[in-house]
């Protein structure tokens, strides 16, 4: 169908036109806090620290103390640090793992799928399988294999992170390409004599590239779950530098007596994620309006 | 017209669901012709000609062109070679890269197949754009800006740019309006008479067909079952299918009414064909033999040929 058509869609009637305009404002609302919040937490990270003030490492003798203390907006932990700069410094390694391992799988993912649609028969089903061998190990168990043969840090987590995400875009472009490598587009590209590799980059790619960069976003929001689950079990980035999961992990024993330390960390974790999930569901939206409702 | 530019032989095209979509086909297209190839949707015609440009792997036999075997050719041999066969698409909407300018599109097999400079390419593609009367400002627009008549003007635009001697039109106007579809085809028509191309014309238009084309061939369930010149063929079809075909096309002149044969059935699950002559299930005159023995594509007049035991036009005696 034409995107013409698709646009000129007549609305429905009455009560159900009511219904479907208040669904699209509040998609189209969630939609916008999600990216605000996608964009503060990738600007806190880029410049928060210099702005802080205080250096999330130095440990003073003020422990423990609570919201609004002086010099301590959010307190301090329990070796008396800075909470507010910690949470500020705690956002880099994470976005940096969830961007850099998500790049990763886009990379790995988009390149197996994109080769796999295209040709098909049995280069589609080498390199599938290949991707099926990393999709059998549940993608805990496989990070943790990563990491703990390297070594625990930002570049083996993004490795570990990287690799068992990469599949499921695999599939998912193996999937579009195959659908739009039968387009005559591609074919009369292929009878103008194009080469199979410019042909998956010009005619193929861009036109499957709406639902990936949707499916990209929200690759994201797993690959900063990922991420902060791993440091809190100690295998990510370690201290000192400060990370949100591990200062929930290592604030535990205080989730009762001073529960900041613990909900600070975990919520900034969780609305991160949260936000790039219905940011990738509104690109999806607003890129594929097949796909949508 | 008597050499021969391209020609299938025994060509046999199987999916994986083991359809066979064409079936053993034996078919010579000669130097500056129009083939005009009809048959109902899925008698696998679309297949053929893709079949003969490689754009499908045919699963046994070969392809010819101009005396050289194209089906086995790989990577320069083969770019190159069909630079000189192209094709115009059935979709107007589906056989252009809708995130591409048009220049681009017309440009792109001048850069890949030609081996042209970006300039040459585009200059190129703005006299093709000119020449099926789009205007060379046509370049920097996309595909969406344009309607389905002017998208098949542009696909027909690629289809000339690398310089090609032999086309497929693959139904290149039964997406279109009426109004539009004259245009369209008398474009294709010129072109082969000016610049003396070869054509095969697929369509399920008799009276398109009989415009454009110079000989015409019956497909039915895989294989060609009539090949005549188009006079002899519209005048007295031979095969009992094509006299059906032919009945169902609305007269525009008054004269004798024409018998209308309606066709009865659907046609065969082209998986599992019909044992003797495929066509027996639906044929108003089929005998026992029909149902066992397939009848061979035999030719009852010079150039003619059909595959029917009891063919409607007589056979004319050899001299």
């Amino acid at each position: 169908m034409s995107e013409q058509a698709l646009r000129s869609r007549p609305a429905p009637a009455g009560r159900l036109r009511t219904a479907y305009a208040r669904r699209r404002v509040a998609r189209s609302a969630l939609a916008a806090v999600s990216w605000t919040v996608v964009a503060l937490f990738v600007l806190i990270a880029l410049v928060g620290p210099f702005l802080a003030g205080a250096d999330p490492a130095r440990q003073t003798a003020d422990a423990m103390l609570p919201f609004g203390s002086p010099g301590h907006l959010l307190g301090t932990d329990d070796l008396g640090r800075d909470m507010l700069a910690r949470m500020v410094y705690g956002a880099r390694p994470l976005l940096l793992v969830a961007f850099l391992s998500t790049a990763l799988a886009a990379a790995l993912g988009v390149a197996t799928g994109l080769v796999a649609g295209y040709y098909g028969g049995k280069v589609e089903w080498i390199l599938m399988r290949v991707m099926d061998l990393a999709l059998a190990f549940p993608s805990m168990l496989l990070i943790i294999l990563i990491v703990a043969a390297w070594r625990p840090g930002v570049p083996s987590l993004v490795v570990g992170v990287g690799v068992s995400l990469a599949p499921g875009l695999a599939r998912l472009t193996r999937a579009l390409a195959a659908r739009e490598a039968g387009r005559d587009y591609v074919l009369a590209a292929r009878l103008g004599g194009t080469r199979a590799p410019r042909v998956m980059a010009q005619e193929v790619l861009p036109n499957i590239a709406g639902p990936l960069l949707a499916q990209v976003v929200m690759t994201l929001s797993v690959a900063a779950g990922f991420a902060a689950g791993l440091s809190y079990l100690g295998l990510g980035i370690q201290p000192p530098t400060p990370d949100w999961g591990y200062m929930v992990q290592a604030a535990q024993e205080f989730l009762y007596t001073a529960p900041r330390l613990v909900v600070l960390p975990a919520a900034a974790t969780l609305i991160f994620v949260v936000a790039c999930n219905f940011a990738g569901d509104d690109l999806r939206d607003a890129l594929d309006p097949r796909g949508s409702r | 017209m008597t050499t021969p530019l391209i020609e299938a032989e025994a060509l046999r095209v199987e999916f994986a669901n083991r359809v066979r979509a064409v079936r053993d086909v034996d078919l010579t297209v000669y130097e500056g012709e129009t083939l005009g190839l009809v048959g109902e949707s899925g008698c696998g015609k679309s297949t053929l000609g893709k079949a003969m440009l490689r754009l499908i792997e045919p699963s046994a036999g070969a392809v010819r062109y101009r005396g050289l075997t194209i089906t086995g050719l790989r990577g320069t041999t083969l770019r190159s070679t069909r630079a000189e066969l192209q094709m115009v698409f059935q979709d107007p909407f589906g056989s252009l890269n809708p995130r591409r300018k048009v220049a681009d599109i017309i440009a792109e097999p001048l850069l890949r197949a030609r081996g042209a400079d970006k300039a040459t390419a585009r200059a190129k593609a703005a006299e093709l754009l000119e020449f099926v009367g789009l205007g060379a400002e046509a370049g920097d627009r996309r595909p969406h800006e344009f309607s389905g008549g002017q998208r098949q003007r542009i696909g027909i635009a690629r289809a000339l740019a690398p310089g090609p001697r032999f086309i497929v039109a693959d139904e290149p106007v039964s997406a279109l309006d009426v109004s539009i579809q004259a245009q369209v085809i008398n474009l294709l028509a010129d072109l082969t008479r000016d610049r003396g191309l070869t054509m095969l014309f697929i369509s399920h238009d008799l009276g398109v067909v009989r415009h454009v084309a110079d000989r015409v061939a019956v497909m039915y369930l895989g294989r060609i079952i009539e090949i005549a010149p188009r006079d002899a063929f519209f005048a007295a079809p031979a095969h009992p299918y094509s006299e059906a075909l032919l009945s169902s096309v609305p007269q525009l002149h008054p004269g004798p009414v024409r018998e209308r044969i309606v066709l009865e059935g659907e046609l065969p699950d082209p998986a599992a064909p019909p044992p003797g002559c495929a066509y027996h299930t639906r044929c108003r005159l089929a005998v026992d033999k029909c149902r066992t023995v397939e009848p061979p594509l035999a030719e009852i007049q010079p150039g003619r040929s059909v595959r029917c035991h009891l063919p409607l036009v007589p056979l004319e005696p050899a001299r």
